[in-house]
């Protein structure tokens, strides 16, 4: 599995990272231009992400415009199944918006921060990422 | 020389006032045109057949026939008095009376001239009349502007009261947001420490880091809460601080909480001044809080806001400005209004700036205005030094 996080603090990213190292292969971005462009590319090169943890505050580009062009680069692709698991991962008490984007079928999920990184696994569990 | 007595006759028959003369039987012995017109009578009418008592206001007689008499008698000789008359209609006519006693036909008589004042004392009584309206007026004007105050105070209270609960709930978002980052750091560090453990991956220095991470983000979190918690407290006494260390600290507090705007602060000027520091850390936190959302609704690309503070020999001015593009022009001059607010009901209270102006005007005895620039919205708060 591949896996994206998008993050702007350092120590969050890292953390992460070495958390998901056990189960994916991950990248990390610290803005949300760099995530889509990272997105984007993966997608062109065929080896798609299968799993991007997405923060929403981020510097130049915030993730909820991110988590849009990155399902535009899907539909771009012409990808229909196998879609990324796009979780959001928010320290704003967000969940109306959350909802919302699940609902227009933009972000798989999302997690409120502080994350429990136990909440994480059973979200790739739930998304079938991970038996 | 004596003078003829048709002389007379002709003077109090042409007079204007009215003239009589009552004998001892209190019959009208003569009554000139005048008297005989102003009570609604021809002189014949009344003249050897009634009694003046007759057209006299039945409330008046007692007086009239007291006074009637002490002059008959001589015990006064002379009389000058108000009374009331009635008119041949029913009709009161109030009189003015000069009378005096004198020898008629050989008998002590009344003779005495009388002038209608009922148009004078009608007007004295409307005047009265105005002048008690006018006096009751006064002071349930007084009572009126009472009212008037006490409900403008108790608005002010409330208004108060709600920009109280407005910044209370600011503050608990604001903590809200300071602290789920850290919190979050935290908790993956925690998580990270026992999952590492469980792995048999724990070194020393991975344990050193975390601990030293987790120490650092606890003395953030405090320093939050103090940050917080001064920002909010009243303080009572003024006291004096230094402008430029104010408006920095509150600079840096903001930043805190905003990581995609860029924010310059200018400081030309060293100025101390006295005062609430709380209140103008309200002020500028507000200003600051209204650029940021402004610039995010709109989703300016290089969003940024400067602060600035300037001065002379007489006056310090902070300038807040953004490039969110600027308020309409429509509604400029409304946005210090209490409860006017551009932003949904969820999100704005309308209170914000109003809170600005109050603080600014009333506390810091300054002024504050707005403007667009070109690119934004920039306040101005003037702060004079004396």
């Amino acid at each position: 599995m591949r896996c994206l996080i998008v993050e702007d603090v350092e120590f969050e990213r890292e953390m992460m990272g070495i958390f998901l190292s056990d189960y994916a292969d991950s990248d990390s971005a610290d803005n949300g231009e760099v995530a889509v462009e990272m997105f984007s590319r993966a997608l062109a090169e065929g080896r798609p992400y299968q799993l991007v943890c997405l923060d929403i505050q981020m510097p130049k580009m915030n993730g909820q415009e991110a988590l849009k062009r990155m399902r535009q680069a899907e539909v771009d692709r012409g990808v229909s199944t196998h879609k990324a698991v796009i979780i959001m991962t928010t320290a704003m008490n967000a969940r109306e918006d959350m909802e919302e984007a699940i609902w227009r079928g933009d972000c798989t999920d999302y997690l409120v921060k502080p994350i429990i990184l136990a909440d994480l696994v059973a979200l790739m569990r739930r998304y079938t990422l991970i038996s | 020389m004596p003078i003829d007595k048709t002389y007379f006759r002709l003077l109090t028959d042409n007079a204007m006032v009215g003239v009589y003369i009552i004998d001892k039987e209190q019959l009208f012995q003569y009554v000139n045109p005048a008297l005989a017109s102003m009570l609604g009578y021809r002189p014949e009418e009344l003249v050897g057949t009634v009694s003046f008592l007759s057209v006299i206001h039945p409330d008046e007689i007692p007086l009239l026939v007291s006074n009637y008499q002490q002059r008959l008698s001589g015990e006064i000789p002379h009389s000058h008095y108000q009374s009331r008359a009635l008119h041949k209609s029913g009709r009161v006519v109030t009189v003015e009376i000069y009378a005096t006693s004198i020898n008629f036909n050989d008998q002590r008589s009344l003779a005495g001239t009388v002038i209608d004042i009922t148009a004078r004392s009608t007007a004295e009584e409307l005047l009265l009349q105005q002048q008690k309206a006018l006096e009751l007026l006064n002071s349930s004007l007084e009572q009126r502007i009472d009212d008037a105050l006490a409900a403008s105070r108790e608005k002010d209270r409330i208004v108060m009261q709600q920009s109280r609960f407005a910044a209370l709930g600011e503050m608990a978002a604001g903590i809200a947001h300071q602290w789920r980052q850290p919190l979050n750091m935290l908790g993956l560090s925690v998580q990270m420490l026992q999952l590492t453990q469980a792995k048999g991956a724990l070194t020393n220095e991975f344990m050193d880091r975390h601990c030293e991470k987790s120490l650092e983000i606890l003395k953030y979190m405090s320093q939050t809460i103090d940050d917080f918690r001064n920002f909010f407290s009243p303080e009572s006494e003024p006291h004096y601080y230094g402008l430029d260390e104010a408006v920095e600290r509150v600079v840096a507090f903001f930043t805190c909480s905003v990581d995609t705007i860029a924010i310059t602060t200018d400081i030309r000027i060293r100025s101390t001044i006295r005062g609430h520091v709380n209140e103008l850390s309200q002020v500028i936190l507000t200003l600051l809080n209204n650029a940021r959302d402004a610039l995010l609704e709109r989703q300016v690309a290089a969003p940024a806001i400067t602060v600035s503070v300037t001065g002379d020999d007489t006056m310090n001015l902070i300038r807040v400005s953004d490039n969110a593009g600027g308020i309409p022009e429509q509604i400029i001059d409304l946005v210090f209004d209490p409860f006017f607010s551009t932003k949904d009901a969820s999100r704005g209270t309308g209170l914000g700036l109003y809170m600005v102006k109050s603080l600014v005007e009333k506390s810091m005895k300054g002024t504050v205005t707005v403007r667009n620039s070109d690119a934004g919205a920039e306040f101005s708060i003037m702060l004079p030094l004396h």
